[in-house]
């Protein structure tokens, strides 16, 4: 972020409009800037205009564009508006079965584990069977998890041909450890149209130490054999999630190297891992000072990729671009906060339905698909009766926060695991947003094909 | 199809011209142009002759100058285009 200069641009009036405020980055040396109004629009123009804009004397045509792009006499709306309760990605806990052991995760139930009864299965997609016709949803996003989703693939199966009996369309995703994928397993998995991502950690050195086996073996060979054969039997690279530990550190632009270069990936994730409980070595947690030099590592990784002529993209980030530039991205954390109840809910192997797979508790829970109950009518009660999950997170850093539209107090479950209360923001989030979008900006005012480049070309300046 | 969101970089002289706001995505079919911006369940569809919708499209692609593009809309049937697209964001 060298030489990133941010300043403030106050309230000004200029014949009926009424310019509300905002902040400007400029960057020696570069021909651009970039105005963020205080709910989150941007402006991105050559420095001409900038400097028109910091004198507070823009022309009409460009007072114009500014109150089109909303930053004119704009109410502060971040937080105002709850989002329809129409959740179209559907998690469904088919299996506690696993046949890793992995340090950080959530369940540890390793293979003792139980998988769902086809009849109790059954009736989660007949709940959502009704929910997709009485809503008239086009289409759903349907995940399998667990535990480990290839353990128990005969249900993954029978959820893509129940819900292909009953005419819903579904896309079907399960996140997998790879060591199941064997040529059969692939087969079936391109058969039923079930796409794959798999749960890598990075280069053999972090993963080893993170993902180790029930026999408390290492896994990295076998899961990179896994990738491997899935790419060459369906010609394309799974996705992946890598988890970061503090472990990671040492290892993140060879990690990602390694994934791009030797493994073939072109979509990853890079995620923070969350404490699992109150009870989790948090010493193995990213902490907050390491989180901005982490993120701009991972950016710069990126960018040297595709210098190198590799075509990959990182979701964190690619998502906090097209939220910059576009104001908007798909991905139901980080586009306006945890959108958990309202995008996604997710089943566990019983019927209970909660907002998000990682925080299946009680208090959390939204009902059961026995309660005779639809589901949006569920989620609006469960959050009229004061539902924790769904309190609105507010801190005094919040108030003049560039990327509170975005981040609206982050995640829900990270914020619970790392010991805050209902209604209170979750650190990590915040720190990781008011590193990335900075960060972001820096490289856009250095070159403003960083847009294309980061996000596989999804978003572009022109 | 992926469209990519397009950003502008705004100059003095790109001031002049309208453009498709970056998160809203226009589909052409037969006598039929739908904009729907991203997230949203709203779509503005306009009907009209196939060439001037494609040319509509088109010119808010790369940039359009209003009194050009009123022009190109006065040739549709619907005479309140212009407004909805401006106040559902369509174009800015």
């Amino acid at each position: 972020m060298s030489n990133l200069i941010c300043q403030q641009i106050a309230p000004f009036a200029l014949d009926d409009w009424h310019f509300a405020g905002a902040t400007l980055f400029v960057k020696e040396g570069s021909a651009y800037a970039i105005l963020v109004s205080q709910n989150g629009s941007t402006f991105f123009c050559d420095t001409e205009l900038a400097r028109d804009i910091s004198r507070q004397k823009p022309s009409a045509k460009l007072m114009e564009k500014l109150a089109a792009k909303g930053f004119c006499d704009m109410q502060k709306q971040a937080c105002s508006k709850s989002p329809e309760a129409l959740p179209t990605f559907l998690m469904i806990d088919i299996t506690s079965k696993c046949n890793m052991n992995c340090f950080y995760c959530l369940r540890h139930f390793e293979d003792s584990g139980e998988t769902i009864a086809e009849d109790k299965l059954q009736d989660i997609l007949d709940f959502i069977i009704r929910y997709y016709r009485e809503n008239s949803l086009e289409c759903l996003d349907i995940q399998p998890w667990g535990g480990e989703p290839t353990i128990a693939i005969d249900r993954v199966i029978f959820i893509r041909s129940y819900l292909a009996r009953h005419g819903v369309r579904a896309n079907i995703t399960i996140q997998t450890n790879a060591l199941n994928l064997t040529d059969i397993v692939i087969q079936k998995l391109e058969e039923y149209d079930i796409s794959v991502g798999v749960s890598i950690d990075g280069c053999p050195e972090i993963h080893n130490k993170h993902r180790k086996d029930i026999q408390d073996a290492p896994t990295f060979d076998r899961v990179a054999e896994g990738i491997g054969r899935y790419s060459a039997l369906t010609g394309v690279a799974p996705g992946t999630i890598s988890v970061v530990s503090r472990m990671s550190l040492p290892y993140v632009e060879q990690s990602i190297a390694m994934l791009v270069k030797e493994l073939g990936v072109k979509n990853l994730k890079l995620n923070l891992m969350h404490p699992n409980s109150e009870l989790f070595d948090q010493s193995a947690v990213v902490t907050t000072e390491e989180i901005p030099e982490l993120y701009q590592r991972v950016i710069r990784t990126i960018l040297k990729l595709r210098d190198e002529g590799f075509r990959v993209v990182e979701f964190n980030t690619a998502d906090r671009m097209s939220n910059l530039l576009a104001d908007f991205c798909p991905d139901i954390c980080h586009c306006r906060g945890c959108n958990g109840g309202y995008r996604l809910v997710s089943f566990s192997r019983d019927g209970d339905i909660y907002p998000c797979e990682t925080i299946d508790m009680t208090d959390y829970r939204l009902g059961s698909i026995y309660d005779g109950v639809s589901l949006p009518d569920m989620i609006r009660e469960s959050v009229n009766r004061g539902n924790p999950y769904f309190a609105s997170k507010t801190d005094p850093k919040c108030e003049d926060c560039l990327w509170l539209r975005y981040c609206r107090g982050g995640c829900t479950a990270s914020a619970r695991f790392n010991g805050r209360k209902p209604g209170q923001i979750d650190e990590k989030e915040c720190v990781l947003n008011r590193a990335v979008y900075p960060e972001l900006i820096s490289c856009l005012l250095e070159n403003p094909e960083a847009a294309a480049m980061l996000t596989d070309d999804k978003v572009q300046l022109r | 199809m992926d469209v990519p969101m397009n950003v502008t970089i705004y100059t003095a002289e790109r001031l002049e011209n309208l453009y498709f706001a970056p998160n809203c995505h226009c589909s052409l079919s037969h006598r039929k142009l739908v904009l729907t911006r991203a997230g949203d369940k709203d779509q503005l569809v306009i009907r009209g002759d196939a060439y001037v919708l494609q040319l509509i499209c088109e010119n808010l692609l790369s940039g359009v100058q209003k009194n050009v593009l009123l022009a190109l809309l006065s040739r549709l049937p619907d005479t309140t285009i212009f407004n909805r697209m401006i106040e559902g964001k369509y174009i800015e």
